[in-house]
């Protein structure tokens, strides 16, 4: 009994997800389904090894971003999952490529503005799960079904028809509290009222439920907290790749609580499965560029947004890469960064990068050709970088701190819980 | 108040995985309805140190809240818990 899950963070997603994406593909290859999308944290930082790991397991990869969201007053409307439509020639993929890059040009904290997902996920290209981290969620979370309301008759008014869908998540905590079946029955509920679709997912964070506690570690680390202090500890250790027989229960004993329309268990099961078929033909094209390492499309944009060590990323970073050169003409700043970031000599980029304002077909072969060598010099290197997880950003000390921290709270309880879990993660 | 009960029971599945049926003190409880599950989590760097590594590959405990009778009698509220070695326990009878 397969499952299509459609919101999986990997180990890609640095402090948060835990399973690398060949791992979770091969777990869900095991549990029968065919499906599987990655949908790490700010980013596509996992996207090529997603793809290029189903298409060894020959299964349907779907991609996507877990995005923070902000209105128009820069107000935050919490984190919503982005999915890209497939079979769009490759637009549900750009606009998810933009929609992250857009989310990197503001501030420190990666965050889209609503109005510029509306106008990406035009022309069916895109896909936005509101769930539990978006403030529709958080407002059920808070029981104010007043402001649920209102905040989810925003998001329908701000998206274009049919680009949005209810994210309904469980991980069975007790009743009543964060992660369990009321709130999710409750966003159930609130699909139906609205004439929404709603889908189910399991907000995975890893792949088997042993690795609960690396999470928890992952946790302290990102929020520089030791594990005794955090506020927001993982409500259980349920975040995993259930297989479909389990996905099924959850959805039935959330159906259960709540009251909804005649075969709302079913039509919540099957919207989640359309919605993974929309998704799915955009790697159709992707994973043979991935394959053959092509210096277009997928490999090209996503290596590019994770090759600044800094985090620091730039306008059009992720756009086709005729409009990644075009923005850079100009910016020697940004181009300068972007060679010492990929350890290419100074200025070999920019010596071969196409004049804009001439057609391609003008400028000079050898010109263009020895710019494209120096991109794939670049993405080649990307790749490398890539083959084991992120590194650690700026804050590792910070982190190992946190860690630390964790050991002297254990310590000082005589405790050596954290320790263990230290050496077995 | 829940009377803790804290019993070895045998415990019969569905196809679909959920408790169906439990037997204790000879007498075999059906379940009625869709019983709900509860997995609350450890703190398990605040635990004591016999603790074992063993232990972290399961941080949650996995409660089951039943609403059973047996035979003819009027229904009753049970929490049964299933441990990391997949064994069942009885653990509350909520009246």
């Amino acid at each position: 009994m397969s499952f299509p899950h459609l919101h999986v963070a990997s180990a890609y997603s640095t402090h948060y997800g835990v399973t690398l994406p060949e791992a979770l593909v091969e777990q869900a290859a095991a549990q029968g389904s065919d499906f599987l999308a990655v949908t790490d944290r700010d980013g596509l930082y996992g996207a090529v090894k997603h793809v290029r790991a189903c298409a060894a397991a020959g299964i349907r990869p779907g991609l996507g971003a877990e995005l923070a969201v902000h209105d128009d007053e820069h107000r935050p409307l919490g984190r919503v999952v982005v999915l890209a439509h497939g079979n769009t020639k490759g637009r549900g993929y750009g606009a998810l490529c933009r929609a992250v890059s857009a989310a990197h040009q503001l501030g420190k904290k990666p965050s889209v503005s609503r109005a510029r997902l509306a106008t990406l996920a035009s022309l069916r290209s895109l896909t936005v799960l509101i769930g539990p981290a978006s403030d529709v969620g958080q407002a059920i979370e808070r029981r104010d079904s007043s402001d649920a309301h209102a905040r989810i008759t925003a998001w329908n008014r701000a998206m274009p028809p049919e680009s949005i869908a209810l994210e309904v998540v469980s991980h069975l905590t007790e009743l009543g509290t964060r992660g369990s079946v009321t709130p999710a029955t409750k966003m159930l509920s609130m699909a139906e009222a609205m004439l929404l679709p709603a889908v189910l997912t399991n907000a995975v964070r890893y792949g088997t439920p042993e690795e609960a506690a690396t999470a928890d570690l992952a946790d302290a680390a990102r929020l520089l907290t030791p594990l005794a202090q955090l506020d927001q500890v993982q409500v259980n250790g349920q975040a995993y790749l259930k297989p479909g027989w389990a996905m099924r229960q959850v959805a039935r004993m959330m159906v259960d609580v709540g009251t909804h329309e005649d075969g709302a268990l079913e039509r919540l099961l099957r919207d989640t499965e359309q919605l993974a078929a929309f998704s799915e033909d955009l790697v159709a094209s992707c994973a043979k560029r991935v394959g053959r390492s092509s210096s277009r499309g997928l490999a090209n944009r996503n290596l590019f947004h994770c090759t600044f060590p800094c985090g620091q990323s730039h306008p059009g970073q992720s756009g086709p890469r005729i409009a990644w050169a075009m923005s850079l003409e100009g910016r020697p700043d940004t181009v300068r960064h972007t060679e010492r970031c990929n350890g290419v000599p100074d200025g070999s980029l920019r010596a071969g990068c196409p004049t804009p304002g001439r057609a391609p077909e003008a400028q000079s072969s050898m010109s263009v050709a020895r710019w494209i060598m120096s991109m794939r010099r670049v993405e080649r290197k990307a790749e490398c970088q890539m083959s084991s997880p992120p590194r650690l950003d700026p804050s590792l000390e910070r982190s190992l701190s946190s860690f630390t921290a964790v050991i002297a709270i254990a310590h000082a309880t005589e405790g050596t819980g954290a320790e263990r879990a230290l050496k077995a993660s | 108040m829940p009377e803790i009960i804290d019993v070895p029971v045998v415990v019969e599945l569905s196809p679909a995985g959920d408790p169906r049926a439990f037997i204790w003190d000879r007498f075999e409880h059906t379940i009625i309805g869709q019983p709900q599950a509860i997995f609350s989590r450890t703190h398990w760097w605040a635990n004591d140190q016999n603790y074992g590594m063993r232990d972290l590959n399961r941080i949650d405990t996995e409660l089951w809240r039943v609403d059973a009778s047996r035979g003819g009698e009027e229904q009753r509220r049970y929490d049964l818990r299933r441990d990391a070695d997949g064994t069942w326990v009885l653990a509350l009878d909520w009246g």
